[in-house]
């Protein structure tokens, strides 16, 4: 073989392959080839600064546009007509001087309406799946990471206590909650001497049954899911709202808190597949700690399928809320949001058909936009689907 | 070959290692049976030596690999690395320790994580050596990726922008950034291209003469084994079949299995026409110790013997082990 | 090898691949032929264009992105390339077959063997019931499956990989095609297993007297298999010719440099040689020789002019003037 091992190949250094392309230039030539997805996003990215817009105008004593001003000298004007100067007084006269969207049967501006709608539908769909979406992750990943760990009777203790503890506090119940709190302090304590004792291999049957195996941790949350989603969740929001004072806060944590069973699945999922990975495994290799190994390995890796299912969960929780809104039971009125536009305009809508058409065609663009920008981000974030291109 | 186990060399000792898993059926996932998947196993790493861990998929050696790495934990034996049994360690003592054993693994687009850069991913290792001012992490980076080949421009880049053999020189510069002893390479080339997978054996050769490194060296091509092993163990089904310094292994291989591996080997420069013929296609059904020999369903030898008597670990030669009784008490190869 | 013997005969053939920004050329003009009762092995690294080849053979390439940019399939001289989907569904299964490398995918888990095998012999014969399965066991038994009643009402997860690949094999025999293209058959297979594969694979063709296009980047498997060997690089055929020709007096540095890269215990204590770089993107290939910047006899022309195709003499050729030109070869 002529071929001799001259060494001088191997010092020549190895350049990467591609061309110098960061994360976010690959994602963005990935997702400019889908139409569809680009519209939903240049529909969301409008619709976020309307809804911003929305805030600042309607706000305050003296709005900008107010949502709220009865002008019942223009009531069911229909859209794009002129007010009435002649019947308003100064401080009525809409300052756009046209009525968008019309006026509605107490001639409150539909526009300055759906403006200050807007906001909501905004803010209840990001607080309420950015809530979803943080128990989704804490529960989902301690069921995927710690999964196969049995919980022990003294833990179980210390977190029934701590449970207790914490309702009683919120019900004002400040001496009882008190008292059980201290309990689970104990609890800990009596844990921390009996794993000192431990060590010395001579284990008590205190000690036995103190660390007691009972069932797994994926098992309770797995469960626990499985329970919630029992529910119809929609029935669930409803019994749960007909319970708390109307407030647009409480819509958001309702809904939030009823709607994290999805995540915690998809993250818990994730976290089971990644747990095998090379990296995973090396990771653990080089002595890194857990939280390491879960917030800088794990969570960056598991939080794409969470994004585009929480990007599709913006788009329910936008419909849970005008639905919410609609039935009654949502945000109280004067505020406007587009459900109860909705739910006031059904009784006119021969008469003004507008008044349903206007709310229903935003809440259309907008589930339908969420839905086509987060199949898009989906489409690209997974990798199954990238290696393809 | 002797003075491989020259004792005060040996850097990890592997003595009768158990590893089995349990097998769950019914409603209420009542442990059914057990899977044996690593069953006895024993064998030494001399300082800076290799050892090459054959067999075929699913015989345990990952299984093995996993267990000297504490990823699992055992059932049985020891694991002593420079002579402390590792078994018994809990996670903070087990801490320092880590650092002494790395490993690189077969698939090199899933051994790095996607999501940090070349540079982060050999930092962290850095930072467990206790590297921690920035300048000299620079340094060390720098120098790390010059050792395994690859430009220092590499290390803002992320895995993706990089070919197979470049992720797995990756994969090794990690594991080197704590300095380990001893380095578990699983398959480190059985998913690269031909001339790549030079470029890597190369490579493993060169860090093991420059930093005294040793090598637990898992593959099942023994064209790559015999060519960069001191020692090799031949694996089936969770037990070590044959142990022998390369040249006696390859040169009179004794256990039936090693036969069956050697007269398998495609081999450009030997035309091997004196196949052994297997008396069954594969692995069939994992067998209890007392049920005799594993290999016995497709030995050609196998007799009633093999399928009743617990077969031991003999010596048959210096260094050279066998678990097979019919070729260990003869001392020769009567079959071929 | 005279030109009517050969059963198949690719020529000129063009396959690339368009992307929005890139064309990708993963087959760049490559020419080889299959005799009767041949074993042609197609060898190269990942990459390469041997897959791609493969398909196009089976008019399987998708298209798009793909797309044949040129050259002629001469399959009993008939060109499969202006062929359409049902006389090219025609020739598939029934006079060429495929194996491909995955035999766990490659079946379908929810039907049994006997209905799989079944359906290759009716897609392309019409046979009654008792025919098709007194068939399927008889093609059982020729692939070497003890018991092939009792198998064929099993299903693919009840069965080994090497169980698995004999059954992909038996399917492609379904219709006695007159050519099997076998990609990469052996390589999810552990190497006693390969080697029961190889020998039934060899047994069966002389049995039928079929050829065989062996695709594989093991050169091990190779010179088990292979009468002819072309070796493929970057789209192209970088040396052709009979098996001892290519593996004993390799005649193109590529070929050279990946034998001489192959480890084996005979070569225990010296370095390998190793081929520095690394195989080039396929829509990104160096001007002239594809090879040049990994060649280390390359000299200015090889940058600059496409190489020629050298003879030898019995059909061995090398795409490399350079090392004919200087007399350097052994």
């Amino acid at each position: 073989m002529e071929h001799t091992n001259t060494d001088m190949h191997d010092n020549q250094l190895d350049e990467p392959l591609a061309p110098k392309r960061t994360r976010l230039e690959e994602f963005w030539r990935l997702f400019k080839q889908n139409r569809l997805a680009i519209a939903g996003m240049v529909f969301f990215i409008v619709f976020f600064f309307l809804a911003i817009a929305g805030f600042t105008l309607t706000r305050g004593n003296t709005p900008v546009l107010d949502p709220a001003l009865v002008r019942l000298q223009d009531k069911l004007r229909p859209p794009l007509t002129r007010p009435n100067l002649e019947r308003l007084r100064p401080h009525e006269i809409p300052k756009l001087g046209i009525y968008i969207f019309g006026t509605d049967d107490l001639g409150r501006d539909v526009f300055a309406r759906m403006l200050q709608g807007s906001w909501v539908s905004l803010t209840v769909g990001f607080v309420a799946v950015g809530i979803s979406v943080l128990i989704g992750i804490f529960l989902g990943g301690i069921a995927g990471y710690y999964g196969s760990r049995p919980i022990r009777i003294g833990q179980l203790l210390v977190l029934a206590f701590l449970f207790t503890g914490v309702v009683l506090l919120i019900n004002k119940l400040i001496w009882a909650g008190s008292v059980v709190l201290i309990g689970s302090a104990v609890c800990i304590l009596i844990s921390i001497q009996i794993k000192k004792a431990a060590s010395a291999k001579s284990r008590s049957a205190a000690a036995r049954l103190w660390n007691f195996k009972t069932i797994s941790i994926d098992t309770v949350v797995m469960r626990f899911v499985d329970i919630m989603l029992c529910f119809p969740s929609f029935f669930l929001i409803l019994t749960v709202v007909a319970l708390l004072p109307a407030s647009i806060y409480n819509i958001m944590i309702v809904i939030g808190l009823t709607t994290w069973m999805g995540a915690t699945r998809f993250v818990r999922a994730e976290f089971l597949s990644l747990r095998e990975q090379d990296f995973v495994a090396a990771a653990r290799a080089l002595g890194l700690s857990n939280f390491r190994i879960i917030f800088r390995h794990m969570i960056p890796n598991a939080v794409a399928p969470v994004l585009v299912s929480a990007t599709i969960g913006i788009a329910s929780a936008i419909l849970t809320e005008a639905g919410l809104s609609f039935l009654g039971f949502g945000v109280p009125p004067p505020h406007a949001t587009w459900g109860n536009i909705l739910s006031d305009g059904k009784r006119f809508i021969f008469d003004a058909p507008w008044l349903t058409f206007v709310p229903g065609i935003a809440i259309l663009i907008i589930v339908l936009s969420f839905n086509l920008f987060g199949e898009g981000l989906r489409d690209v974030l997974n990798p199954k689907l990238r290696e393809r291109n | 070959m002797n003075e491989i186990r020259s004792d005060n060399g040996t850097i990890l000792e592997v003595e009768n290692l158990k590893k089995y898993f349990p097998i769950r059926r019914g409603f209420f996932q009542r442990i059914n049976s057990w899977v044996r998947a690593v069953e006895n196993v024993s064998f030494q790493i001399a300082r800076a030596k290799t050892l090459g861990l054959v067999g075929e998929s699913g015989c345990g050696k990952t299984t093995v690999a996993r267990l000297i790495l504490k990823l699992l934990a055992a059932d049985g034996g020891q694991i002593l690395f420079n002579g402390q049994d590792i078994t018994q360690l809990d996670e903070k003592e087990m801490k320092p320790l880590r650092k002494e054993i790395q490993i690189i693994f077969q698939d090199p687009y899933g051994s790095l994580n996607p999501r940090m850069t070349v540079g982060q991913s050999i930092a962290e290792g850095l930072k467990i050596a206790g590297i921690h001012s920035r300048s000299q992490q620079e340094q060390r980076l720098e120098k790390l990726l010059k050792m395994v080949g690859m430009s220092p421009a590499s290390s803002d880049r992320f895995p993706h922008e990089f070919s197979g053999g470049q992720r797995q020189r990756v994969g090794i510069a990690r594991a080197l950034s704590v300095e380990p002893a001893l380095i578990i390479c699983d398959e480190p080339v059985s998913a690269l291209d031909v001339s790549i997978q030079a470029q890597i054996i190369n490579l493993l050769k060169d860090l093991q003469r420059q930093l005294q490194l040793s090598y637990l060296f898992i593959s099942h091509d023994l064209n790559v084994v015999g060519y960069l092993c001191d020692m090799v163990a031949v694996m089936y089904k969770g037990q070590i079949m044959e142990y022998a310094p390369t040249d006696a292994l390859f040169d009179d291989p004794i256990h039936p299995y090693t036969h069956l591996l050697l007269s398998a080997i495609p081999d450009v420069d030997r035309n091997n026409d004196t196949e052994m013929n297997a008396t069954a296609d594969e692995p069939g059904r994992t067998l209890n110790p007392a049920d005799g020999c594993s290999f016995q369903d497709r030995c050609p030898l196998a007799e009633n013997r093999c399928r009743h008597d617990l077969i031991e670990f003999e010596q048959t030669g210096p260094d050279h082990l066998v678990r097979c009784w019919k070729t260990a008490r003869d001392g020769t190869d009567s079959f071929l | 090898m005279a030109d009517n013997e050969a059963l198949l005969s690719v020529e000129e053939l063009k396959v690339y691949f368009r992307s929005e920004d890139e064309v990708a050329r993963a087959v760049d003009g490559v020419s080889f032929k299959v005799g009767r009762e041949e074993t042609v092995c197609l060898v190269g690294e990942s990459g390469c264009g041997k897959t791609v080849t493969a398909l196009s053979v089976m008019g399987l390439v998708p298209i798009p992105p793909g797309e044949i940019a040129g050259g002629r399939i001469l399959f009993n001289d008939q060109n499969l390339l202006v062929f359409n989907d049902n006389e090219m569904q025609a020739i598939r299964g029934n006079q060429i077959a495929m194996v491909f490398q995955e035999p766990l995918t490659s079946l379908n888990p929810v039907f049994t063997i006997g209905d799989q095998i079944g359906e290759a012999i009716q897609v392309h014969q019409t046979a009654p019931p008792t025919e098709v399965i007194q068939r399927s066991e008889q093609l059982l038994k020729d692939v070497g499956i003890a018991d092939p009643a009792q198998r064929l009402k099993d299903y693919p997860h009840q069965l080994s990989g090497g169980q698995r690949q004999r059954v992909m094999i038996a399917m492609a025999l379904a219709c006695d095609p007159k050519l099997i293209i076998a990609d990469e058959p052996t390589t999810a297979l552990d190497v006693t297993v390969q080697a029961q594969i190889l020998r039934l694979l060899e047994r069966i063709q002389k049995e039928r007297s079929m050829s065989v296009l062996y695709i594989t980047h093991d050169l091990g498997v190779v010179s088990k298999v292979a009468d002819r060997i072309c070796v493929m690089y970057a789209g192209i055929i970088a040396e052709q010719g009979k098996k001892d020709a290519v593996l004993k007096t390799p005649k193109h540095p590529y070929t050279q440099a990946l034998l001489a890269s192959l480890p084996n215990r005979d070569k225990r204590g010296q370095r390998l040689y190793s081929i520095p770089g690394t195989v080039p993107n396929p829509a990104y290939k160096p001007r002239g020789c594809p090879f040049h910047p990994r060649c280390q006899y390359a000299i200015q022309t090889c940058c600059e002019q496409f190489p020629e195709m050298c003879h030898y003499g019995d059909a061995h050729m090398a795409r490399c003037p350079v090392i004919f030109d200087d007399g350097r070869e052994n």
